[in-house]
């Protein structure tokens, strides 16, 4: 009889830990997915890696924390409950940081526009170097609570057990990853392709590449401020937004590589692949010999098998090519 | 009616391509412009389209007007919206899209539901071969069927004035004469174009007007019929001599007849 008990609290066991490696390996990844996205949208329409990303993914949740928590804008305008003056001042923040991505486009990149990547990848650092320090000095020491709702409490089902914020993240996510795949059928999305594809030929259509290119910073910051926010959430960080939340997004790197840094279906797979990887790493390589933290390493051992096999990514394009 | 007067065009500043065009392509006809390599044609197409920037030209003398408003300073969206769409050479699809996203492109500047609509059936009328393959990857079509590709895109725009650049590039010879239709075609439905051919025969049988350029300038312009008989048009660009028979690149005797136009 105890036997079989051990034996069942055993499997249990396995089973809890399996299923939470999935559960915890979803949210992660739906945060790098976020981010990766937005990365490989501003990647593909405009040639800029931008190295900035996860300044403006910290910006983001700042000013999160910054229009829920400090002056309530615009949520206390409308009044309801918390949680609906909260989601109202994030979505506001959210769109605020898509200006920030259209002031940065205007003012820092419209003009290198026809230098060569490498250059405009440097000025992508020294604006991270710059936003970073800006938001820093806004957030000073001490980290920044974002005044969410979602607080600590838990969502359990049999051996499901999820933070109602990690649910909140792959639900966001999945709602916008539907959405960026609707806009690429509209008519600014197809006109973003096919800049993406041939700037002149676009522009020989009509197509104001500039607003183009706009579209794609404006798009790419607001993922990043979204991302931005669920990283700053329990169980990600303890206490919200601090000056490691730029740093969060090196993280999801291997995930854009991994993906194909133009695939905007690989930047969404690879970012769960990415997740799940290192929540996977965290739950069952514990073996002592890999040192503490060896899932931090695993997305890019994940990365670099990957690209061993294939160069591209998972879904990068080589080229169509009539043969 | 598109007028250039006088049009100056530097690369990079330093390289003087085109030394003073003029031109017209009055409403409902089509033009000609004849030229070897390296003449100036694709840039004076640039500096109608607004698309020297991206290749570091500047318009240093001369105007381009549109209908009477002069259009050298504007920029490319705006001309198209203007009523000038141009195909640019090498076809330029956009190969990792399908033919109607392809198409849709070219209907960017074109707001109005049912104009898209219409001007969406106007080309599949024209091009039946892209209504079978409406879903296909652009990038997998054949020469033939890019280039028809390329000038429906242009199409959906409504223009009035449809520039083509070199249209029959790497066809087969059956295939040119099916462009050539269809450019007779496009302007019978009343769009004026200007057309830029390597194919002197072909371009000069359906134009009203043929422009001849060399190194950045304008050599001869006149009725096709008359530039086809002009024995210098025939040396050049048809291989033929004087008397009208094919002549043996071995009998070429350069001395014979002087090697340029002008000057």
């Amino acid at each position: 009889m105890i036997p079989v008990l051990i034996a069942q609290a055993a499997a249990d066991s396995a089973v809890d830990k399996l299923v939470s490696a999935i559960t915890n390996g979803l949210s992660l990844g739906a945060i790098y997915a976020l981010l990766a996205l937005g990365f490989v949208i501003i990647f593909k329409a405009t040639q800029v890696i931008s190295f900035a990303h996860g300044a403006i993914a910290a910006l983001g949740a700042y000013l999160v924390a910054y229009f829920a928590t400090v002056i309530n804008f615009p949520g206390d305008l409308i009044g309801g409950p918390t949680w609906l003056q909260w989601t109202v001042s994030a979505i506001f923040a959210v769109l605020m940081t898509a200006v920030v991505g259209l002031v940065i486009e205007r003012l820092a990149i419209r003009p290198m526009i026809g230098e060569p990547m490498f250059s405009i990848a440097m000025v992508t650092i020294g604006l991270d170097i710059a936003l970073r320090i800006i938001s820093n000095d806004f957030i000073s020491t001490e980290a920044r609570p974002l005044g969410d709702p979602f607080g600590t409490s838990v969502w359990e089902a049999g051996p499901v057990s999820m933070a109602h914020s990690e649910i909140a993240a792959i639900t966001v996510t999945i709602i916008l990853v539907v959405a960026i795949a609707w806009f690429f059928r509209t008519r600014i999305g197809i006109a973003m392709r096919a800049t993406a594809f041939d700037q002149e030929a676009a522009m020989a259509q009509g197509i104001s590449v500039g607003r183009i290119f706009a579209i794609a910073w404006a798009i790419g910051a607001g993922l990043a401020a979204v991302a931005g926010i669920f990283a700053s959430l329990f169980p990600r960080a303890s206490q919200g937004v601090s000056s490691e939340t730029a740093f969060f997004v090196f993280r999801a790197f291997p995930a854009i590589i991994l993906g194909g840094l133009d695939s905007v279906p690989g930047a969404v797979v690879g970012g769960f692949i990415i997740g799940l990887a290192e929540s996977f790493a965290g739950k069952y390589l514990t073996w002592s010999g890999f040192g503490v933290g060896f899932s931090g390493i695993v997305p890019y051992l994940v990365m670099m098998v990957v690209l061993l096999v294939r160069p591209y990514g998972l879904f990068g394009t080589e080229e169509i090519r009539r043969v | 009616m598109l007028q250039v007067a006088n049009l100056e065009v530097v690369y990079n500043d330093v390289v003087l391509v085109l030394r003073g065009i003029s031109l017209e392509v009055p409403d409902g006809q089509i033009v000609a412009l004849l030229g070897a390599n390296g003449a100036g044609k694709t840039t004076t197409l640039r500096a109608i389209g607004g698309l020297l920037d991206v290749h570091e030209g500047d318009i240093t003398k001369g105007t381009i007007t549109w209908n009477g408003e002069r259009i050298d300073k504007k920029r490319p969206a705006e001309i198209v919206r203007a009523g000038i769409t141009q195909v640019l050479e090498g076809r330029r699809i956009f190969a990792e899209l399908n033919v109607d996203d392809n198409l849709r492109t070219g209907a960017h500047t074109n707001r109005s539901r049912s104009a898209v609509d219409a001007a969406y059936t106007r080309v599949m009328d024209l091009f039946p071969v892209l209504q079978e393959r409406r879903r296909a990857v652009a990038g997998y079509l054949s020469g033939g069927e890019q280039q028809m590709l390329a000038i429906g895109r242009a199409l959906m725009a409504d223009p009035k004035l449809l520039v083509l650049d070199e249209p029959s590039l790497g066809l087969a010879p059956k295939l040119v004469q099916q462009i050539r239709d269809i450019v007779v075609d496009i302007n019978r439905q009343g769009t004026a174009v200007l057309l830029i051919e390597q194919n002197a025969t072909m371009a000069l049988s359906i134009a009203d007007h043929g422009y001849i350029m060399e190194t950045g300038k304008l050599v001869m312009d006149g009725d096709p019929k008359k530039l086809l008989q002009d024995e210098d048009v025939q040396e050049f660009y048809l291989g033929l001599h004087g008397s009208g028979e094919r002549k043996s690149f071995r009998d070429v005797k350069h001395y014979k007849r002087r090697k340029r136009w002008l000057s």
